[in-house]
């Protein structure tokens, strides 16, 4: 019996040990002393006798907000909000204390360096915020159950029209678990109301859009839910040592956006592999896979392969390309010209409100031979009308039926359709083969793994090359648009390799053993500027702007639910250093209202005196 | 014999019992709901979300009461089902554990019979070497107290980065696809020897000064004494001698196995080699208790297993445990 004893004492002890060596890393708390908070005593009691004046001229224009500490302490104190203790922290109107914190998964480095800024410059201002870092698992069970503080979090992707990112920021209804944003439970009808407007405006009408984006903004200027602090960047970092051509600002350069990111294959970066040139006299080597054939990527793939299953939607990270290189969208959006590209389909219009006309181009074929028809796209659709677990079947609230009209050319009809909703899908849909899944049943189709996957697309997922950290996608020789439109994708193979850190990743790129890393290198602004990779933009900001970065606050907790708290909080981040610091010139400061630059035309720029 | 293995056998079972019991309690017990978390990674709208809910938690067995899911776990255990991964879902816990231990197998068993039988081997010269003795004891006492990952993030520097000699990441070339090809077997070796050879040393140095103790005790005990009066030469002095230290090594193996195994877990997270201990901090950070669970269970497995085959080989090693036996106790 002692044995047993002694043994299970054995086993309790290496799975703790293990435990608490992996544990130890989380919750990081700093705490960081405010010096200059004593000053700032002497200047709120001086604003406080201007506090009838502050807060009628608060709710004027400009709206918006900058950073600005003494206009945050300002806010607080003509709000009550006082320094009652002597902490350097204000304490609330009604005399409670307030200790908040500013949440960002562990382990990405940018955000946890943005955070610790935020927290030293909410301080600075009197604002009791503390940054903690939990593991990724434990960060998003707080952000989508509503038990959070304060989070940052990036919901939303570039797009064609602002509907999506708003649908992110304030989805509504409120329910228990907010997974796709409005994480802070912002409950509004009016602006519910807007934004269900927004969704039936036509994306062709821009003044339309415009004239409901503008009275959204108002709203959310004027009420600050959460708060927009800059755009993260599409990191994307290359070496010209094997392939060049790359996608850059300079003129005589392509312009598609060099990522391999999962939903940017369609957004440019499959483009971006049929403008690459090899570069003359590389040597193969002695690999399997030839060097001056294959494309080593990194950043792609963020997790272990799981399955191969397009409809899918929160693991196509970890096998990226499963859309885009294989799967293919009736269309492709080019963010950088704001303009759609028909893609499986040859043309699509609207024939009258409530009809779409999809006329699929001809002469696609799948990669077992099998033709590419109307029949595809339309079981692909329905898919969502069949098994509501499908991500698209929401959309079948409006959709009413697809009429095949012949076997390239499909009605689709609707009632009261969400226009903007069914235009971004046309770029996010896969299209899977009829023939293939017509007898899947719904857990097949939503959960299966989908093996040996058939696809129409560039390239073929090599399950034989497939490792424990790295994916790989051979070329397929009887892709569609090589014959359609003349285009061909230069790198036979595609090795997706996922690091185990970002040093070694700097480390393989300066080599030339990647080619392009879509990771986010810190510090990689020095390297370019010395010309050992390249970007984008050969200078600051480097990178182009992928989605904006939001502070999003937890409006059913103290203080938060306080308009002017929020304000106050807002003024106080300084975005400068998150920019210069934390990012080290990677990336730019958003504008208030949150919108990507790509959506300039869509900022009501009045609303903030501009 | 029979009584001692038959002994030995309840003990074992016993304690797999309980470590596995230990170890499917554990995830049931933790905080967080993996259905949510897994939820929550595909994004799904609302009303897409509800109807996947309840197929979710069915897949994971947590739609039974608590003493029903214990049941079907063991029942599912016996089958070899580990379960569904939450991290890779819909990959099964089984498939992606053995997809790992390869790997594992082929960090931990050569670099345990090699330390055992290097460290052993140099402690026993050291024991009557004075010039051996004087290295390799500080340098054993050094090597037996560094941290497993300590010593591989040291060594993925000095030799992988700074001298560029070894790769320090992965288990073979990213231009490589495996095969039978003497190239292959190569890379696999090239990026195989920095993590074997930090297990290797830890495990080298413990050896050494373990055995050189032992050896000095047995060199000084009366049957020593008593050959070399009798002129017998120093190699077998020293043969019987070693003999005779290698027992209490062999019971400090079993005691240590538990120490090794977690040591190759951190070095593979060092060296991102992909066994068992690189997805237990995988699963760790993601929340995925089946997947821990099932990389616990596979360690617990093991480790029984390694002390089982010790325990076999220290009755044929040790003829006292063996007349012992046969003179009916244990």
């Amino acid at each position: 019996m002692k044995k047993v004893f002694l043994w299970s004492l054995a086993v309790i002890m290496v799975i703790t040990m293990v435990a608490a060596f992996s544990l130890s890393g989380c919750n990081t708390t700093t705490t960081t002393e405010t010096a200059a908070a004593a000053t700032t005593a002497a200047a709120t009691t001086a604003a406080a006798t201007t506090a009838a004046a502050t807060t009628a001229a608060a709710a004027a224009l400009p709206l918006g907000f900058s950073y600005n500490p003494e206009t945050a302490k300002k806010i607080l104190a003509d709000a009550g909000y006082k320094d009652v203790d002597g902490d350097n922290f204000v304490e609330a109107p009604d005399g409670s204390k307030i200790a908040l914190t500013v949440t960002c998964p562990l382990g990405w480095s940018d955000w946890m360096e943005a955070i610790r800024v935020i927290s030293e410059s909410a301080q600075a201002a009197g604002i009791n915020l503390k940054n903690e870092t939990p593991d990724y698992g434990a960060f998003t069970t707080a952000l989508f159950g509503g038990t959070f503080d304060t989070s940052l979090y990036n919901p939303g992707n570039l797009a064609n029209t602002p509907w999506t990112v708003y649908n992110a920021w304030f989805n509504h209804p409120i329910v228990e678990t907010m997974q796709n944003g409005n994480y802070g439970r912002y409950d509004n009808k009016e602006l519910f109301d807007l934004i269900d407007q927004l969704g039936k405006v036509s994306v062709d009408d821009v003044a339309g859009i415009q004239a409901v984006v503008s009275k959204i903004q108002k709203i959310q200027l004027t009420d600050l839910p959460y708060i927009p602090l800059w755009y993260n960047g599409v990191w994307a970092q290359f070496s010209n040592a094997v392939w060049t051509n790359w996608s850059t600002s300079a003129a005589d350069t392509p312009k598609d956006i060099p990522c391999t990111w999962n939903e940017y294959w369609q957004r440019g970066g499959l483009m971006q592999l049929t403008e690459l040139k090899p570069v003359e006299g590389v040597e193969p080597g002695t690999g399997t896979y030839p060097r001056n054939e294959t494309l080593y990527v990194s950043g792609a793939a963020w997790g272990a392969y799981s399955d191969s299953n397009p409809l899918i939607p929160g693991s196509k990270a970890n096998s990226s390309g499963t859309i885009g290189l294989l799967y293919e969208t009736p269309f492709m959006y080019d963010p950088l010209t704001d303009k759609m590209i028909p893609w499986l389909a040859e043309s699509g219009s609207w024939i009258d409100p409530n009809t779409y006309e999809m006329k699929i181009r001809q002469g696609i074929k799948w990669s077992d031979g099998q033709p590419l028809t109307a029949e595809d796209v339309k079981f692909t659709y329905e898919l969502g009308k069949n098994f509501p677990s499908v991500w698209f079947s929401p959309m079948w609230k409006y959709m009413t039926e697809i009429v095949k009209v012949d076997d390239y050319t499909l009605q689709i009809k609707f009632t009261d359709p969400i226009y903007q909703e069914f235009s971004y899908n046309l770029f996010n849909l896969p299209i899977v083969p009829e023939h293939i899944w017509k007898n899947r049943t719904e857990v097949e189709v939503s959960t299966g793994i989908n093996e040996n996957p058939v696809g129409s697309g560039a390239y073929l997922w090599d399950a034989k090359g497939m490792g424990p950290d790295r994916n790989v996608w051979v070329k397929n020789p009887n892709w569609w648009a090589i014959k359609a439109l003349g285009l061909n994708v230069a790198p036979k193979r595609i090795v997706d390799i996922r690091t185990s850190g970002n040093n070694v990743t700097l480390g393989m790129i300066l080599k030339g053993e990647i080619d392009l890393s879509n990771n986010f290198l810190p510090g990689v602004a020095e390297l370019i500027n010395k010309g050992y990779v390249q970007s984008y933009y050969p200078k600051a900001p480097y990178m182009l702007s992928a989605n904006t970065a939001c502070l999003f606050l937890n409006l059913t907790k103290k203080p938060l639910d306080d308009p002017a708290f929020r304000k106050a909080l807002a003024f106080s981040i300084n975005t400068g250093d998150i920019v210069n610091v934390a990012y080290a010139n990677l990336v730019q400061v958003a504008n208030p209202t949150g919108l990507l630059p790509s959506l300039d035309k869509y900022i009501d720029k009045t609303l903030l005196g501009q | 014999m029979r009584r001692y293995f038959g002994r030995k056998i309840i003990i074992y079972i016993s304690t797999f019992f309980l470590a596995v019991t230990i170890d499917w309690a554990i995830p049931r017990f933790m905080p967080g709901n993996p259905v949510v978390n897994l939820l929550s990674r595909t994004a799904l709208r609302a009303e897409s979300a509800q109807a996947m809910y309840s197929y979710y938690t069915r897949a994971f067995g947590l739609d039974v009461p608590v003493w029903k899911q214990y049941l079907n776990f063991w029942n599912a255990l016996f089958h070899g089902d580990l379960g569904t991964s939450v991290l890779l879902f819909p990959q099964k816990v089984a498939t992606i554990i053995m997809k790992a231990v390869p790997y594992d197998a082929f960090l931990l068993i050569p670099a345990i019979l090699l330390s055992f039988y290097a460290g052993n081997k140099f402690g026993a010269f050291a024991a009557r070497n004075k010039w051996l003795d004087n290295t390799i004891l500080p340098l054993g006492y050094i090597l037996t107290a560094t941290p497993y990952m300590w010593l591989g993030i040291l060594l993925a520097w000095s030799l992988g980065i700074v001298a560029g000699i070894f790769p320090f990441a992965s288990a073979y070339s990213f231009s490589m696809v495996p095969s039978f090809s003497l190239a292959f077997i190569l890379d696999l070796l090239h990026h195989w020897f920095l993590p074997f050879i930090s297990l290797f040393l830890i495990g080298f140095g413990g050896w050494a000064i373990g055995m050189r103790n032992m050896i000095i005790y047995e060199l000084e005990a009366d049957y020593s004494h008593y050959l070399e009066a009798l002129g017998a030469p120093r190699g077998l002095v020293r043969k019987y001698a070693f003999r005779n230290a290698i027992l209490p090594q062999i019971t400090g193996l079993a005691l240590q196995l538990g120490v090794i195994f977690s040591g190759a877990l951190v070095t593979e997270v060092v060296f991102s080699y992909p066994g068992i201990g690189y997805w237990i901090l995988q699963a760790i950070q993601n929340q995925d208790y089946f997947l821990l669970q099932g990389c616990f269970l596979f360690i617990i497995i093991g480790v029984l297993v390694a002390n089982f085959i010790i325990d076999i080989i220290y009755v044929t090693v040790d003829p006292r445990t063996r007349i012992g036996m046969q003179g009916g106790s244990a």
